[in-house]
């Protein structure tokens, strides 16, 4: 099993809260940076080969935004390099303002076969302070466009706690968005991110943003919601009809292998984990003289590997199965973190059931909280072992 | 008279804070040619960074300089004195060593509490007090009327007072004049036994401690076996010399000098400020008069914010102590806040000091405890025992009732202030004694004030609530039996013993929901509610809640990137290295210390 995460850079334009790599001025650079990923695939084959790759992500910046041969090329190189595995999920993200007939016949034609389509919100107001460049009307074209082309998985991104909005605002995009019955949903919280100039917009106090009440009661509103209409929360932001959980995230979240090409594009194989400059320049030199761009590498302790197992896992509604965690780490559960399990039940974070250690709703607003009472070497103990 | 102390003249300059003290002497050195115009630097005398930055004088220092007038070659030795309450000991100990005092008042500001305590101090020692108007160049500047108030409410003859401007050097000369015309030169016989009075010490990694004398009788040189009488303690001495102001060895100190003793001593607490030296082969029989062992009156917790930094507070404590016999400190242990010390200061600047010198020269992160005062517990069994830390005091049962420092406290205010300045002292338990004109508009008031009402905010209130105009300064009076009791704090139902201090019963209340409400802003939000209560004994008399967090994850990881959640939870870890864990409860080391002032 290995997964492959393929970074597109470009955008028509940034969004205000965006601070992913991704450059809107770069359109002259397409043709030398798919040059560039091609390369990056030949040499990926050398360094890590596999028998075929189960999941592929176009992501970015706005993969939909360049020319689909650029995608199909992509892909053509991934299936005679890598190989690609019978029944493998090809996701492509997509924006609205940028799907057409043609795009999404050629992707179809490469062999993608989901979308993760941008809505982000079915107000048009909110979407323009954004920065997106859609209308819900122009969404709800892409979307049928999509389905026409015959797209059968289709995930739609939502994010929520955007400036002014309210949880009756986002129960209305979700109320939308159900009514088209995607297959996966995903809600984010907004992040405010330092230097986005959505963030110096707030920060300047010509925006402002929900408080962490009213952003928890729209996540809440969302998870009951979406249950009742039939989507499982698998993953903190992430619900899915049955039988369309998306693996490729998955994989991210079961610490499975996964090469990331493309600049900035992060990978994790075995127990290393390394990156790609971000800086596009320096990626298609480095590529094009037939060298790789990683510019961090950190090779994981067993110490580290459980920190982010226990984190990772936490993120997910199925949680840290018992008897794979005494697997893979040589002690039990239970017994090694009896303490902080004491405190965090007591807390009505997580629950031990059905041999499975897991976050409880409260468990997963409190993510962070509940992961470093777990990880955490109290102070008191330290000093005292040392008298 | 022999011919050699006819010239010398010792002597100190007194001043408040800001009137020029620093300013005045490095004018003195730098016009008598003691130090290499290359090596001039402004506050010459202060030698630690601390002192410079502060403005202030911590450590005694003294200098030699030498100057001529008519044809002769004058010896002047100068000491420089701390200026702050807190070290009033070491400075009447340092004027012991004078015969006389320069007294700087500022032209614009006039005479201010410290003016006033530090002339009494000077009278006390019978020192010749030469009035000089200090910052005449400033446009406020009224030095006819300063020279009207020094003689109305000191007493001094100030007419002929020299006016001048330390900082432009203006008139400076006739400061020196002055020191040669209106001081005396030391008595005391050379032939004598020898008598020296210990004015301060210091510690030097090769010399060992080194002891700042006057020598008032007799004469001391290298090889001389000498003794502290107070300590009683004998040693050889290794070393004499004179300050320049570096030391530089000379073969005898004799009668009138100023200089120091170098004897191999190990410890800074064998040569205590105002003990006196004599020499075991010819020992005196009475030690110089005016010696205490001074004891500490400002006491609190310092602890390692990281706990394993135990070892390294240790250290840096003892490392100071070699210099500073007037810090005490002995290991304790809190429930809340691990392995640390008690700490015993002279005052609460000099609290300030030591605690920015272990944060600055030692590199340590310290949690604080409230500051507290000696208190003097007698039990219902007869017993007597002093409490130096609140969280020891035994069960109110046991206790019979308990006493607590008094402080005579002046201040000194502008007429206009003098009600918010009785309000402010009646609010901290103050008992009016009399107040007096200085002049039209100057009031100087006398209370006797709780020391432990002092050591809270006092100084910080005085301030605001005189807009800076108000001056003040204490000494202890004794103690009295007061109605007191142990004020805790509990979360989430737990006692956290660092954060219990001793009130007086009718400030509890509102001590209590005041510390409450602090805690509920410095603690942050947890996994559960945090109920935050005040407690007499069993008694809760206020209570505050933190809510319970409501949101504490990241929304996405993107594209496999798990760089910035781990980095997110790296740095929340870091923070809880930072928080105490009270219980079930995370406490943030600031809130150790945000008890410390409250408005």
């Amino acid at each position: 099993m290995a997964s492959v995460y393929i970074h597109v850079p470009f955008c028509r334009k940034k969004c205000s809260y965006c601070d992913f790599v991704s450059f809107d001025s770069a359109g002259s650079r397409m043709e030398d940076y798919f040059l560039a990923l091609g390369k990056e695939i030949e040499i990926a084959s050398e360094l890590y080969p596999m028998r075929g790759v189960s999941t592929v992500f176009f992501g970015g910046g706005t993969p939909s935004f360049v020319d689909e041969g650029y995608i199909a090329g992509a892909m053509e190189a991934l299936r005679e390099k890598l190989g690609i595995q019978e029944g493998a999920e090809i996701t492509l993200e997509a924006n609205p303002d940028s799907i057409t007939d043609e795009k999404l016949k050629a992707w179809r034609q490469a062999g993608v076969n989901r979308l993760s389509i941008g809505l982000q919100s079915a107000d048009d107001a909110l979407l323009a302070i954004s920065g997106r460049l859609h209308t819900e009307e122009k969404f709800m074209q892409a979307y049928k466009m999509s389905r026409a082309a015959g797209f059968g998985n289709i995930n739609i991104d939502l994010i929520y706690s955007l400036p002014g909005q309210t949880a009756g605002g986002f129960e209305e995009t979700l109320r939308y968005v159900t009514a088209l019955a995607p297959e996966h949903i995903s809600a984010y919280a907004l992040t405010l991110s330092p230097g986005t100039p959505l963030q110096a917009d707030v920060e300047s106090g010509r925006l402002w943003v929900p408080d962490e009440d009213a952003d928890r009661e729209m996540y809440h509103t969302a998870c009951a919601l979406l249950q009742k209409e039939g989507y499982t929360r698998y993953e903190i932001s992430n619900f899915a009809k049955e039988g369309y959980r998306c693996a490729h995230n998955l994989a991210y979240w079961l610490r499975e292998d996964y090469l990331g090409l493309g600049a900035a594009a992060h990978s994790c194989v075995g127990e290393v984990r390394f990156s790609n400059t971000p800086d596009l320049e320096a990626y298609i030199s480095c590529l094009t003289a037939g060298k790789t761009a990683y510019n961090n590498r950190e090779s994981l302790d067993k110490k580290q590997v459980e920190t982010e197992y226990i984190m990772l896992r936490l993120r997910l509604s199925d949680g840290i199965e018992l008897k794979e965690y005494e697997r893979l780490f040589g002690r039990d559960f239970e017994r090694f973190f009896s303490k902080p399990i004491e405190t965090l039940k007591k807390a009505g974070l997580a629950e031990i059931s059905g041999g499975r250690f897991f976050a409880t709703d409260r468990g997963l607003d409190l993510q962070n909280s509940l992961v470093l009472e777990l990880i955490k070497i109290p102070l008191s103990e330290k000093v005292n072992a040392k008298r | 008279m022999s011919e050699y102390k006819k010239y010398i003249r010792n002597f100190c300059i007194i001043a408040h804070i800001d009137h020029g003290k620093s300013t005045l002497a490095d004018r003195l050195i730098e016009m008598t040619g003691t130090v290499s115009q290359r090596d001039l630097k402004e506050q010459i005398l202060d030698t630690m960074d601390l002192e410079r930055e502060r403005g202030i004088t911590i450590k005694s220092q003294a200098v030699r300089m030498l100057y001529e007038k008519d044809g002769h070659e004058y010896t002047f030795n100068l000491i420089d004195t701390p200026g702050h309450v807190d070290f009033t000991y070491e400075v009447s100990r340092s004027l012991a060593a004078c015969e006389g005092a320069v007294l700087v008042v500022d032209a614009s500001q006039g005479i201010e509490a410290q003016t006033l305590a530090n002339v009494y101090l000077a009278m006390d020692n019978d020192l010749e007090i030469i009035p000089v108007i200090n910052k005449i160049d400033l446009p406020s500047a009224r030095p006819e009327e300063i020279v009207k108030e020094i003689e109305d409410v000191l007493g001094l003859e100030a007419q002929d007072a020299p006016r001048i401007s330390a900082k432009t050097g203006e008139n400076v000369q006739a400061v020196l004049d002055a020191i040669v015309e209106k001081l005396p030169p030391p008595a005391g016989e050379e032939d004598a036994p020898l008598s020296a009075l210990v004015f301060d010490s210091m510690y030097d990694n090769y010399k060992g401690a080194i002891s700042y004398v006057r020598v008032m009788q007799g004469s001391v040189s290298a090889g001389d076996r000498i003794r502290f009488m107070a300590t009683k303690k004998e040693f050889e001495v290794t070393e004499t010399g004179i300050f320049l102001p570096q030391m530089i060895p000379v073969k005898t100190l004799r009668a009138g000098d100023v200089g120091y003793v170098a004897a191999s001593i190990k410890n800074v607490a064998d040569t205590r400020v105002g003990d006196t030296i004599t020499r075991t082969d010819r020992p005196i029989s009475q030690p110089l008069p005016g010696y205490k062992k001074i004891t500490p009156m400002v006491f609190c917790g310092i602890y390692p914010a990281d706990g394993a930094k135990y070892d390294d507070l240790k250290d840096a404590l003892e490392r100071l102590a070699l210099n500073d016999a007037s810090l005490l400190y002995e290991p304790e242990v809190s429930v809340a806040l691990g392995f640390g010390f008690r700490c015993g200061f002279l005052g609460l600047l000099h609290m300030e000091i030591i605690q920015e010198r272990l944060e600055r020269e030692f590199d340590l992160d310290l949690v604080t405890t409230a500051p507290s005062v000696k208190y003097m517990v007698k039990l219902t069994n007869g017993n007597d025992i002093e409490i130096e830390n609140p969280t020891n005091l035994p069960d109110l049962s046991q206790i019979d009732y308990m006493e607590e420092p008094i402080a005579n406290v002046t201040v000194m205010t502008p007429d206009s202030y003098v009600g918010a300045v009785m309000d402010l002292c009646q609010e901290k338990r103050g008992v009016f004694k009399n107040m007096e004109y200085l002049e039209e508009t100057r009031v100087v008031l006398h209370y006797e004030i709780p020391l432990n009402e002092i050591i809270y905010d006092f100084f910080d209130m005085l301030k605001s609530r005189t807009r800076g105009y108000a001056s003040m300064d204490y000494e202890i009076k004794g103690y009295q039996r007061s109605d007191l009791v142990k004020l805790d704090m509990l979360l989430n139902g737990e006692m956290c013993d660092a954060l219990s201090i001793i009130v007086h019963r009718e400030r509890a209340y509102s001590r209590g929901r005041a510390i409450a409400e602090k805690l509920k802003e410095v603690i942050p939000r947890q996994m559960f509610e945090v109920p935050i209560q005040a407690a007499i004994g069993g008694k809760i008399i206020a209570r505050e809640t933190v809510k319970a967090m409501r949101k504490d994850v990241l929304a996405k990881c993107y594209g496999g990137d798990i760089t910035r959640k781990k980095k997110l939870l790296e740095k929340q870890k870091e923070g809880k290295k930072r928080m105490r864990q009270v219980g079930s409860v995370q406490v943030p080391s600031e809130a150790f210390m945000s008890v410390l002032k409250m408005n």
